[in-house]
């Protein structure tokens, strides 16, 4: 599905990601940790193709170079991105962009009050209020809202890679039950890929990952199952097996 | 909400909300009681607001000002509450400029949103608060987005002659923003929709007319 060959990524001539190497096949479920500055939230942005960074090595996702696609047609080919900070955009409310996105990619099928009743059934299971649907992009949401309002987008727009930037940031233990239950519903009924930045135990606890990456000096110095990330939790990223990782990878 | 046509050039509003579609090049409207004015024309001249005592009005305007010269004036007695949205698109060359007379006790809210379509456009907004006129509070915001390297000119200017009032002005001028842009498009919408989307919400941000009717 996705794969990372020798990236380098810098901007402003500061180099955050050097010799960056990642692949997730077809219902793969990964994390990606490392401590804050580590270049996390950068490769998130760099699949999306924001154009704020000079990149240097491959992305094929399904065997189509991603560097050669748009922002759109990555989009368009089944990439979406839970961003940390997600914008808010005055004037502009949900359902006209899910109507805009949907008809962009050609797969507004649904009329218009299939299109609502979809809504506010999303609504409904994402425990969020149906006025949603006709509010601004995250404008006057609280942290927990605006991640709930990602995951409206996601249902609508079924990715079939997605990434998780920190969902689990500004979210308290019942919405985070919330987030993590959607994301996992949606799983079992698409098997997408899905590439998760967090810092948190309890997400990966609900999210289960089936492969673990630590991002330090630039690249992924370590890879391991489920096990690395506990141990990530008891020791730290300056921990005895993060240590020896990075060691033994130079 | 009635949808009307306005042919003479007096027009008088007691406790009513109207949608106006077309107006002569200059007429005058008297606004008493709560009145809700959406006015999806930008095709006149000079549009004069009387407001009487102990009355509020929301006024709005949509639309796009294509070589157009507009005067607005507003004159509110004593006790009133003015919204004054005005939201446009602008090709060629424009000018629009606002006056506002405000007397004691008085809440005076100018907003202006302006998105360049290829043009150029002249704004000029002046709040007048005279002498031993007391209790305003009066705001002027004005907003554009403009292409890159195009220009537009706003002058806001407040004439103040007296002690008790809160008055403010503010302007901003920018581009579409990247960030804006960059969410939209990572949902798959093309950078063409996406900016059309950006700017129409821009404009509609500031309209209230539409969440009143909701």
């Amino acid at each position: 599905m996705l794969k990372v060959k020798n990236l380098s990524v810098s901007v402003q001539d500061k180099v955050i990601l050097e010799k960056f190497n990642l692949e997730i096949n077809a219902g793969e479920i990964h994390v990606l940790m490392g401590a804050n500055g580590a270049g996390k939230s950068t490769i998130t942005k760099v699949l999306m193709r924001d154009s704020h960074y000079k990149v240097e090595g491959d992305i094929f996702l399904n065997g189509k170079s991603l560097l050669a696609m748009s922002t759109t047609e990555v989009a368009q080919a089944g990439v979406f991105l839970v961003a940390q900070n997600p914008v808010e955009i005055a004037g502009v409310s949900n359902a006209e962009v899910l109507r805009t996105a949907l008809n962009d990619r050609g797969k507004n099928t649904m009329n218009v009050l299939e299109f609502n009743r979809k809504l506010t059934d999303l609504c409904k299971r994402l425990e969020i209020s149906s006025s949603f649907i006709h509010r601004d992009i995250n404008l006057n949401m609280s942290g927990g809202e605006k991640k709930k309002n990602e995951l409206l987008h996601m249902w609508m727009l079924e990715p079939q890679f997605i990434i998780l930037d920190e969902i689990d940031s500004g979210l308290d233990v019942d919405a985070l039950q919330v987030v993590a239950s959607s994301i996992l519903e949606y799983y079992e009924k698409y098997k997408p890929s899905i590439l998760i930045i967090t810092h948190q135990k309890k997400l990966l606890e609900l999210l289960k990952p089936q492969f673990v990456h630590i991002l330090k000096d630039k690249k992924i110095v370590q890879s391991g199952d489920y096990a690395l990330a506990e141990k990530v939790f008891l020791e730290g990223f300056s921990g005895a097996s993060v240590m020896n990782a990075r060691v033994e990878n130079e | 909400m009635n949808k009307i046509v306005v042919e003479q050039r007096n027009l008088h509003l007691n406790e009513e909300s109207v949608f106006i579609s077309s107006v002569p090049d200059e007429f005058t409207l008297y606004s008493s009681g709560d009145v809700c004015v959406a006015l999806y024309t930008m095709h006149f001249t000079h549009l004069e607001i009387y407001l009487e005592r102990n009355s509020h009005l929301l006024v709005e305007f949509l639309g796009v000002m294509e070589n157009q010269k507009s005067k607005i004036s507003i004159h509110s007695q004593e006790n009133t509450i003015v919204d004054f949205h005005y939201a446009c698109t602008y090709k060629q060359k424009n000018e629009l400029v606002i006056e506002s007379i405000v007397s004691s006790n008085a809440r005076n809210y100018i907003k202006i949103r302006a998105v360049e379509d290829g043009g150029s456009l002249f704004i000029k907004a002046v709040g007048t608060i005279l002498e031993q006129m007391k209790d305003i509070f009066y705001l002027e915001e004005i907003k554009a987005i403009v292409k890159n390297n195009n220009s537009i000119t706003i002058c806001p200017d407040l004439l103040v002659h007296s002690h008790e009032v809160v008055a403010n002005h503010n302007a901003s001028i920018g581009t579409v923003s990247d960030n804006e842009l960059f969410y939209l498009k990572s949902l798959g919408i093309s950078e063409k929709q996406a900016i059309s989307l950006i700017k129409e919400g821009f404009l509609k941000g500031i309209l209230q007319i539409e969440e009143l009717k909701k």
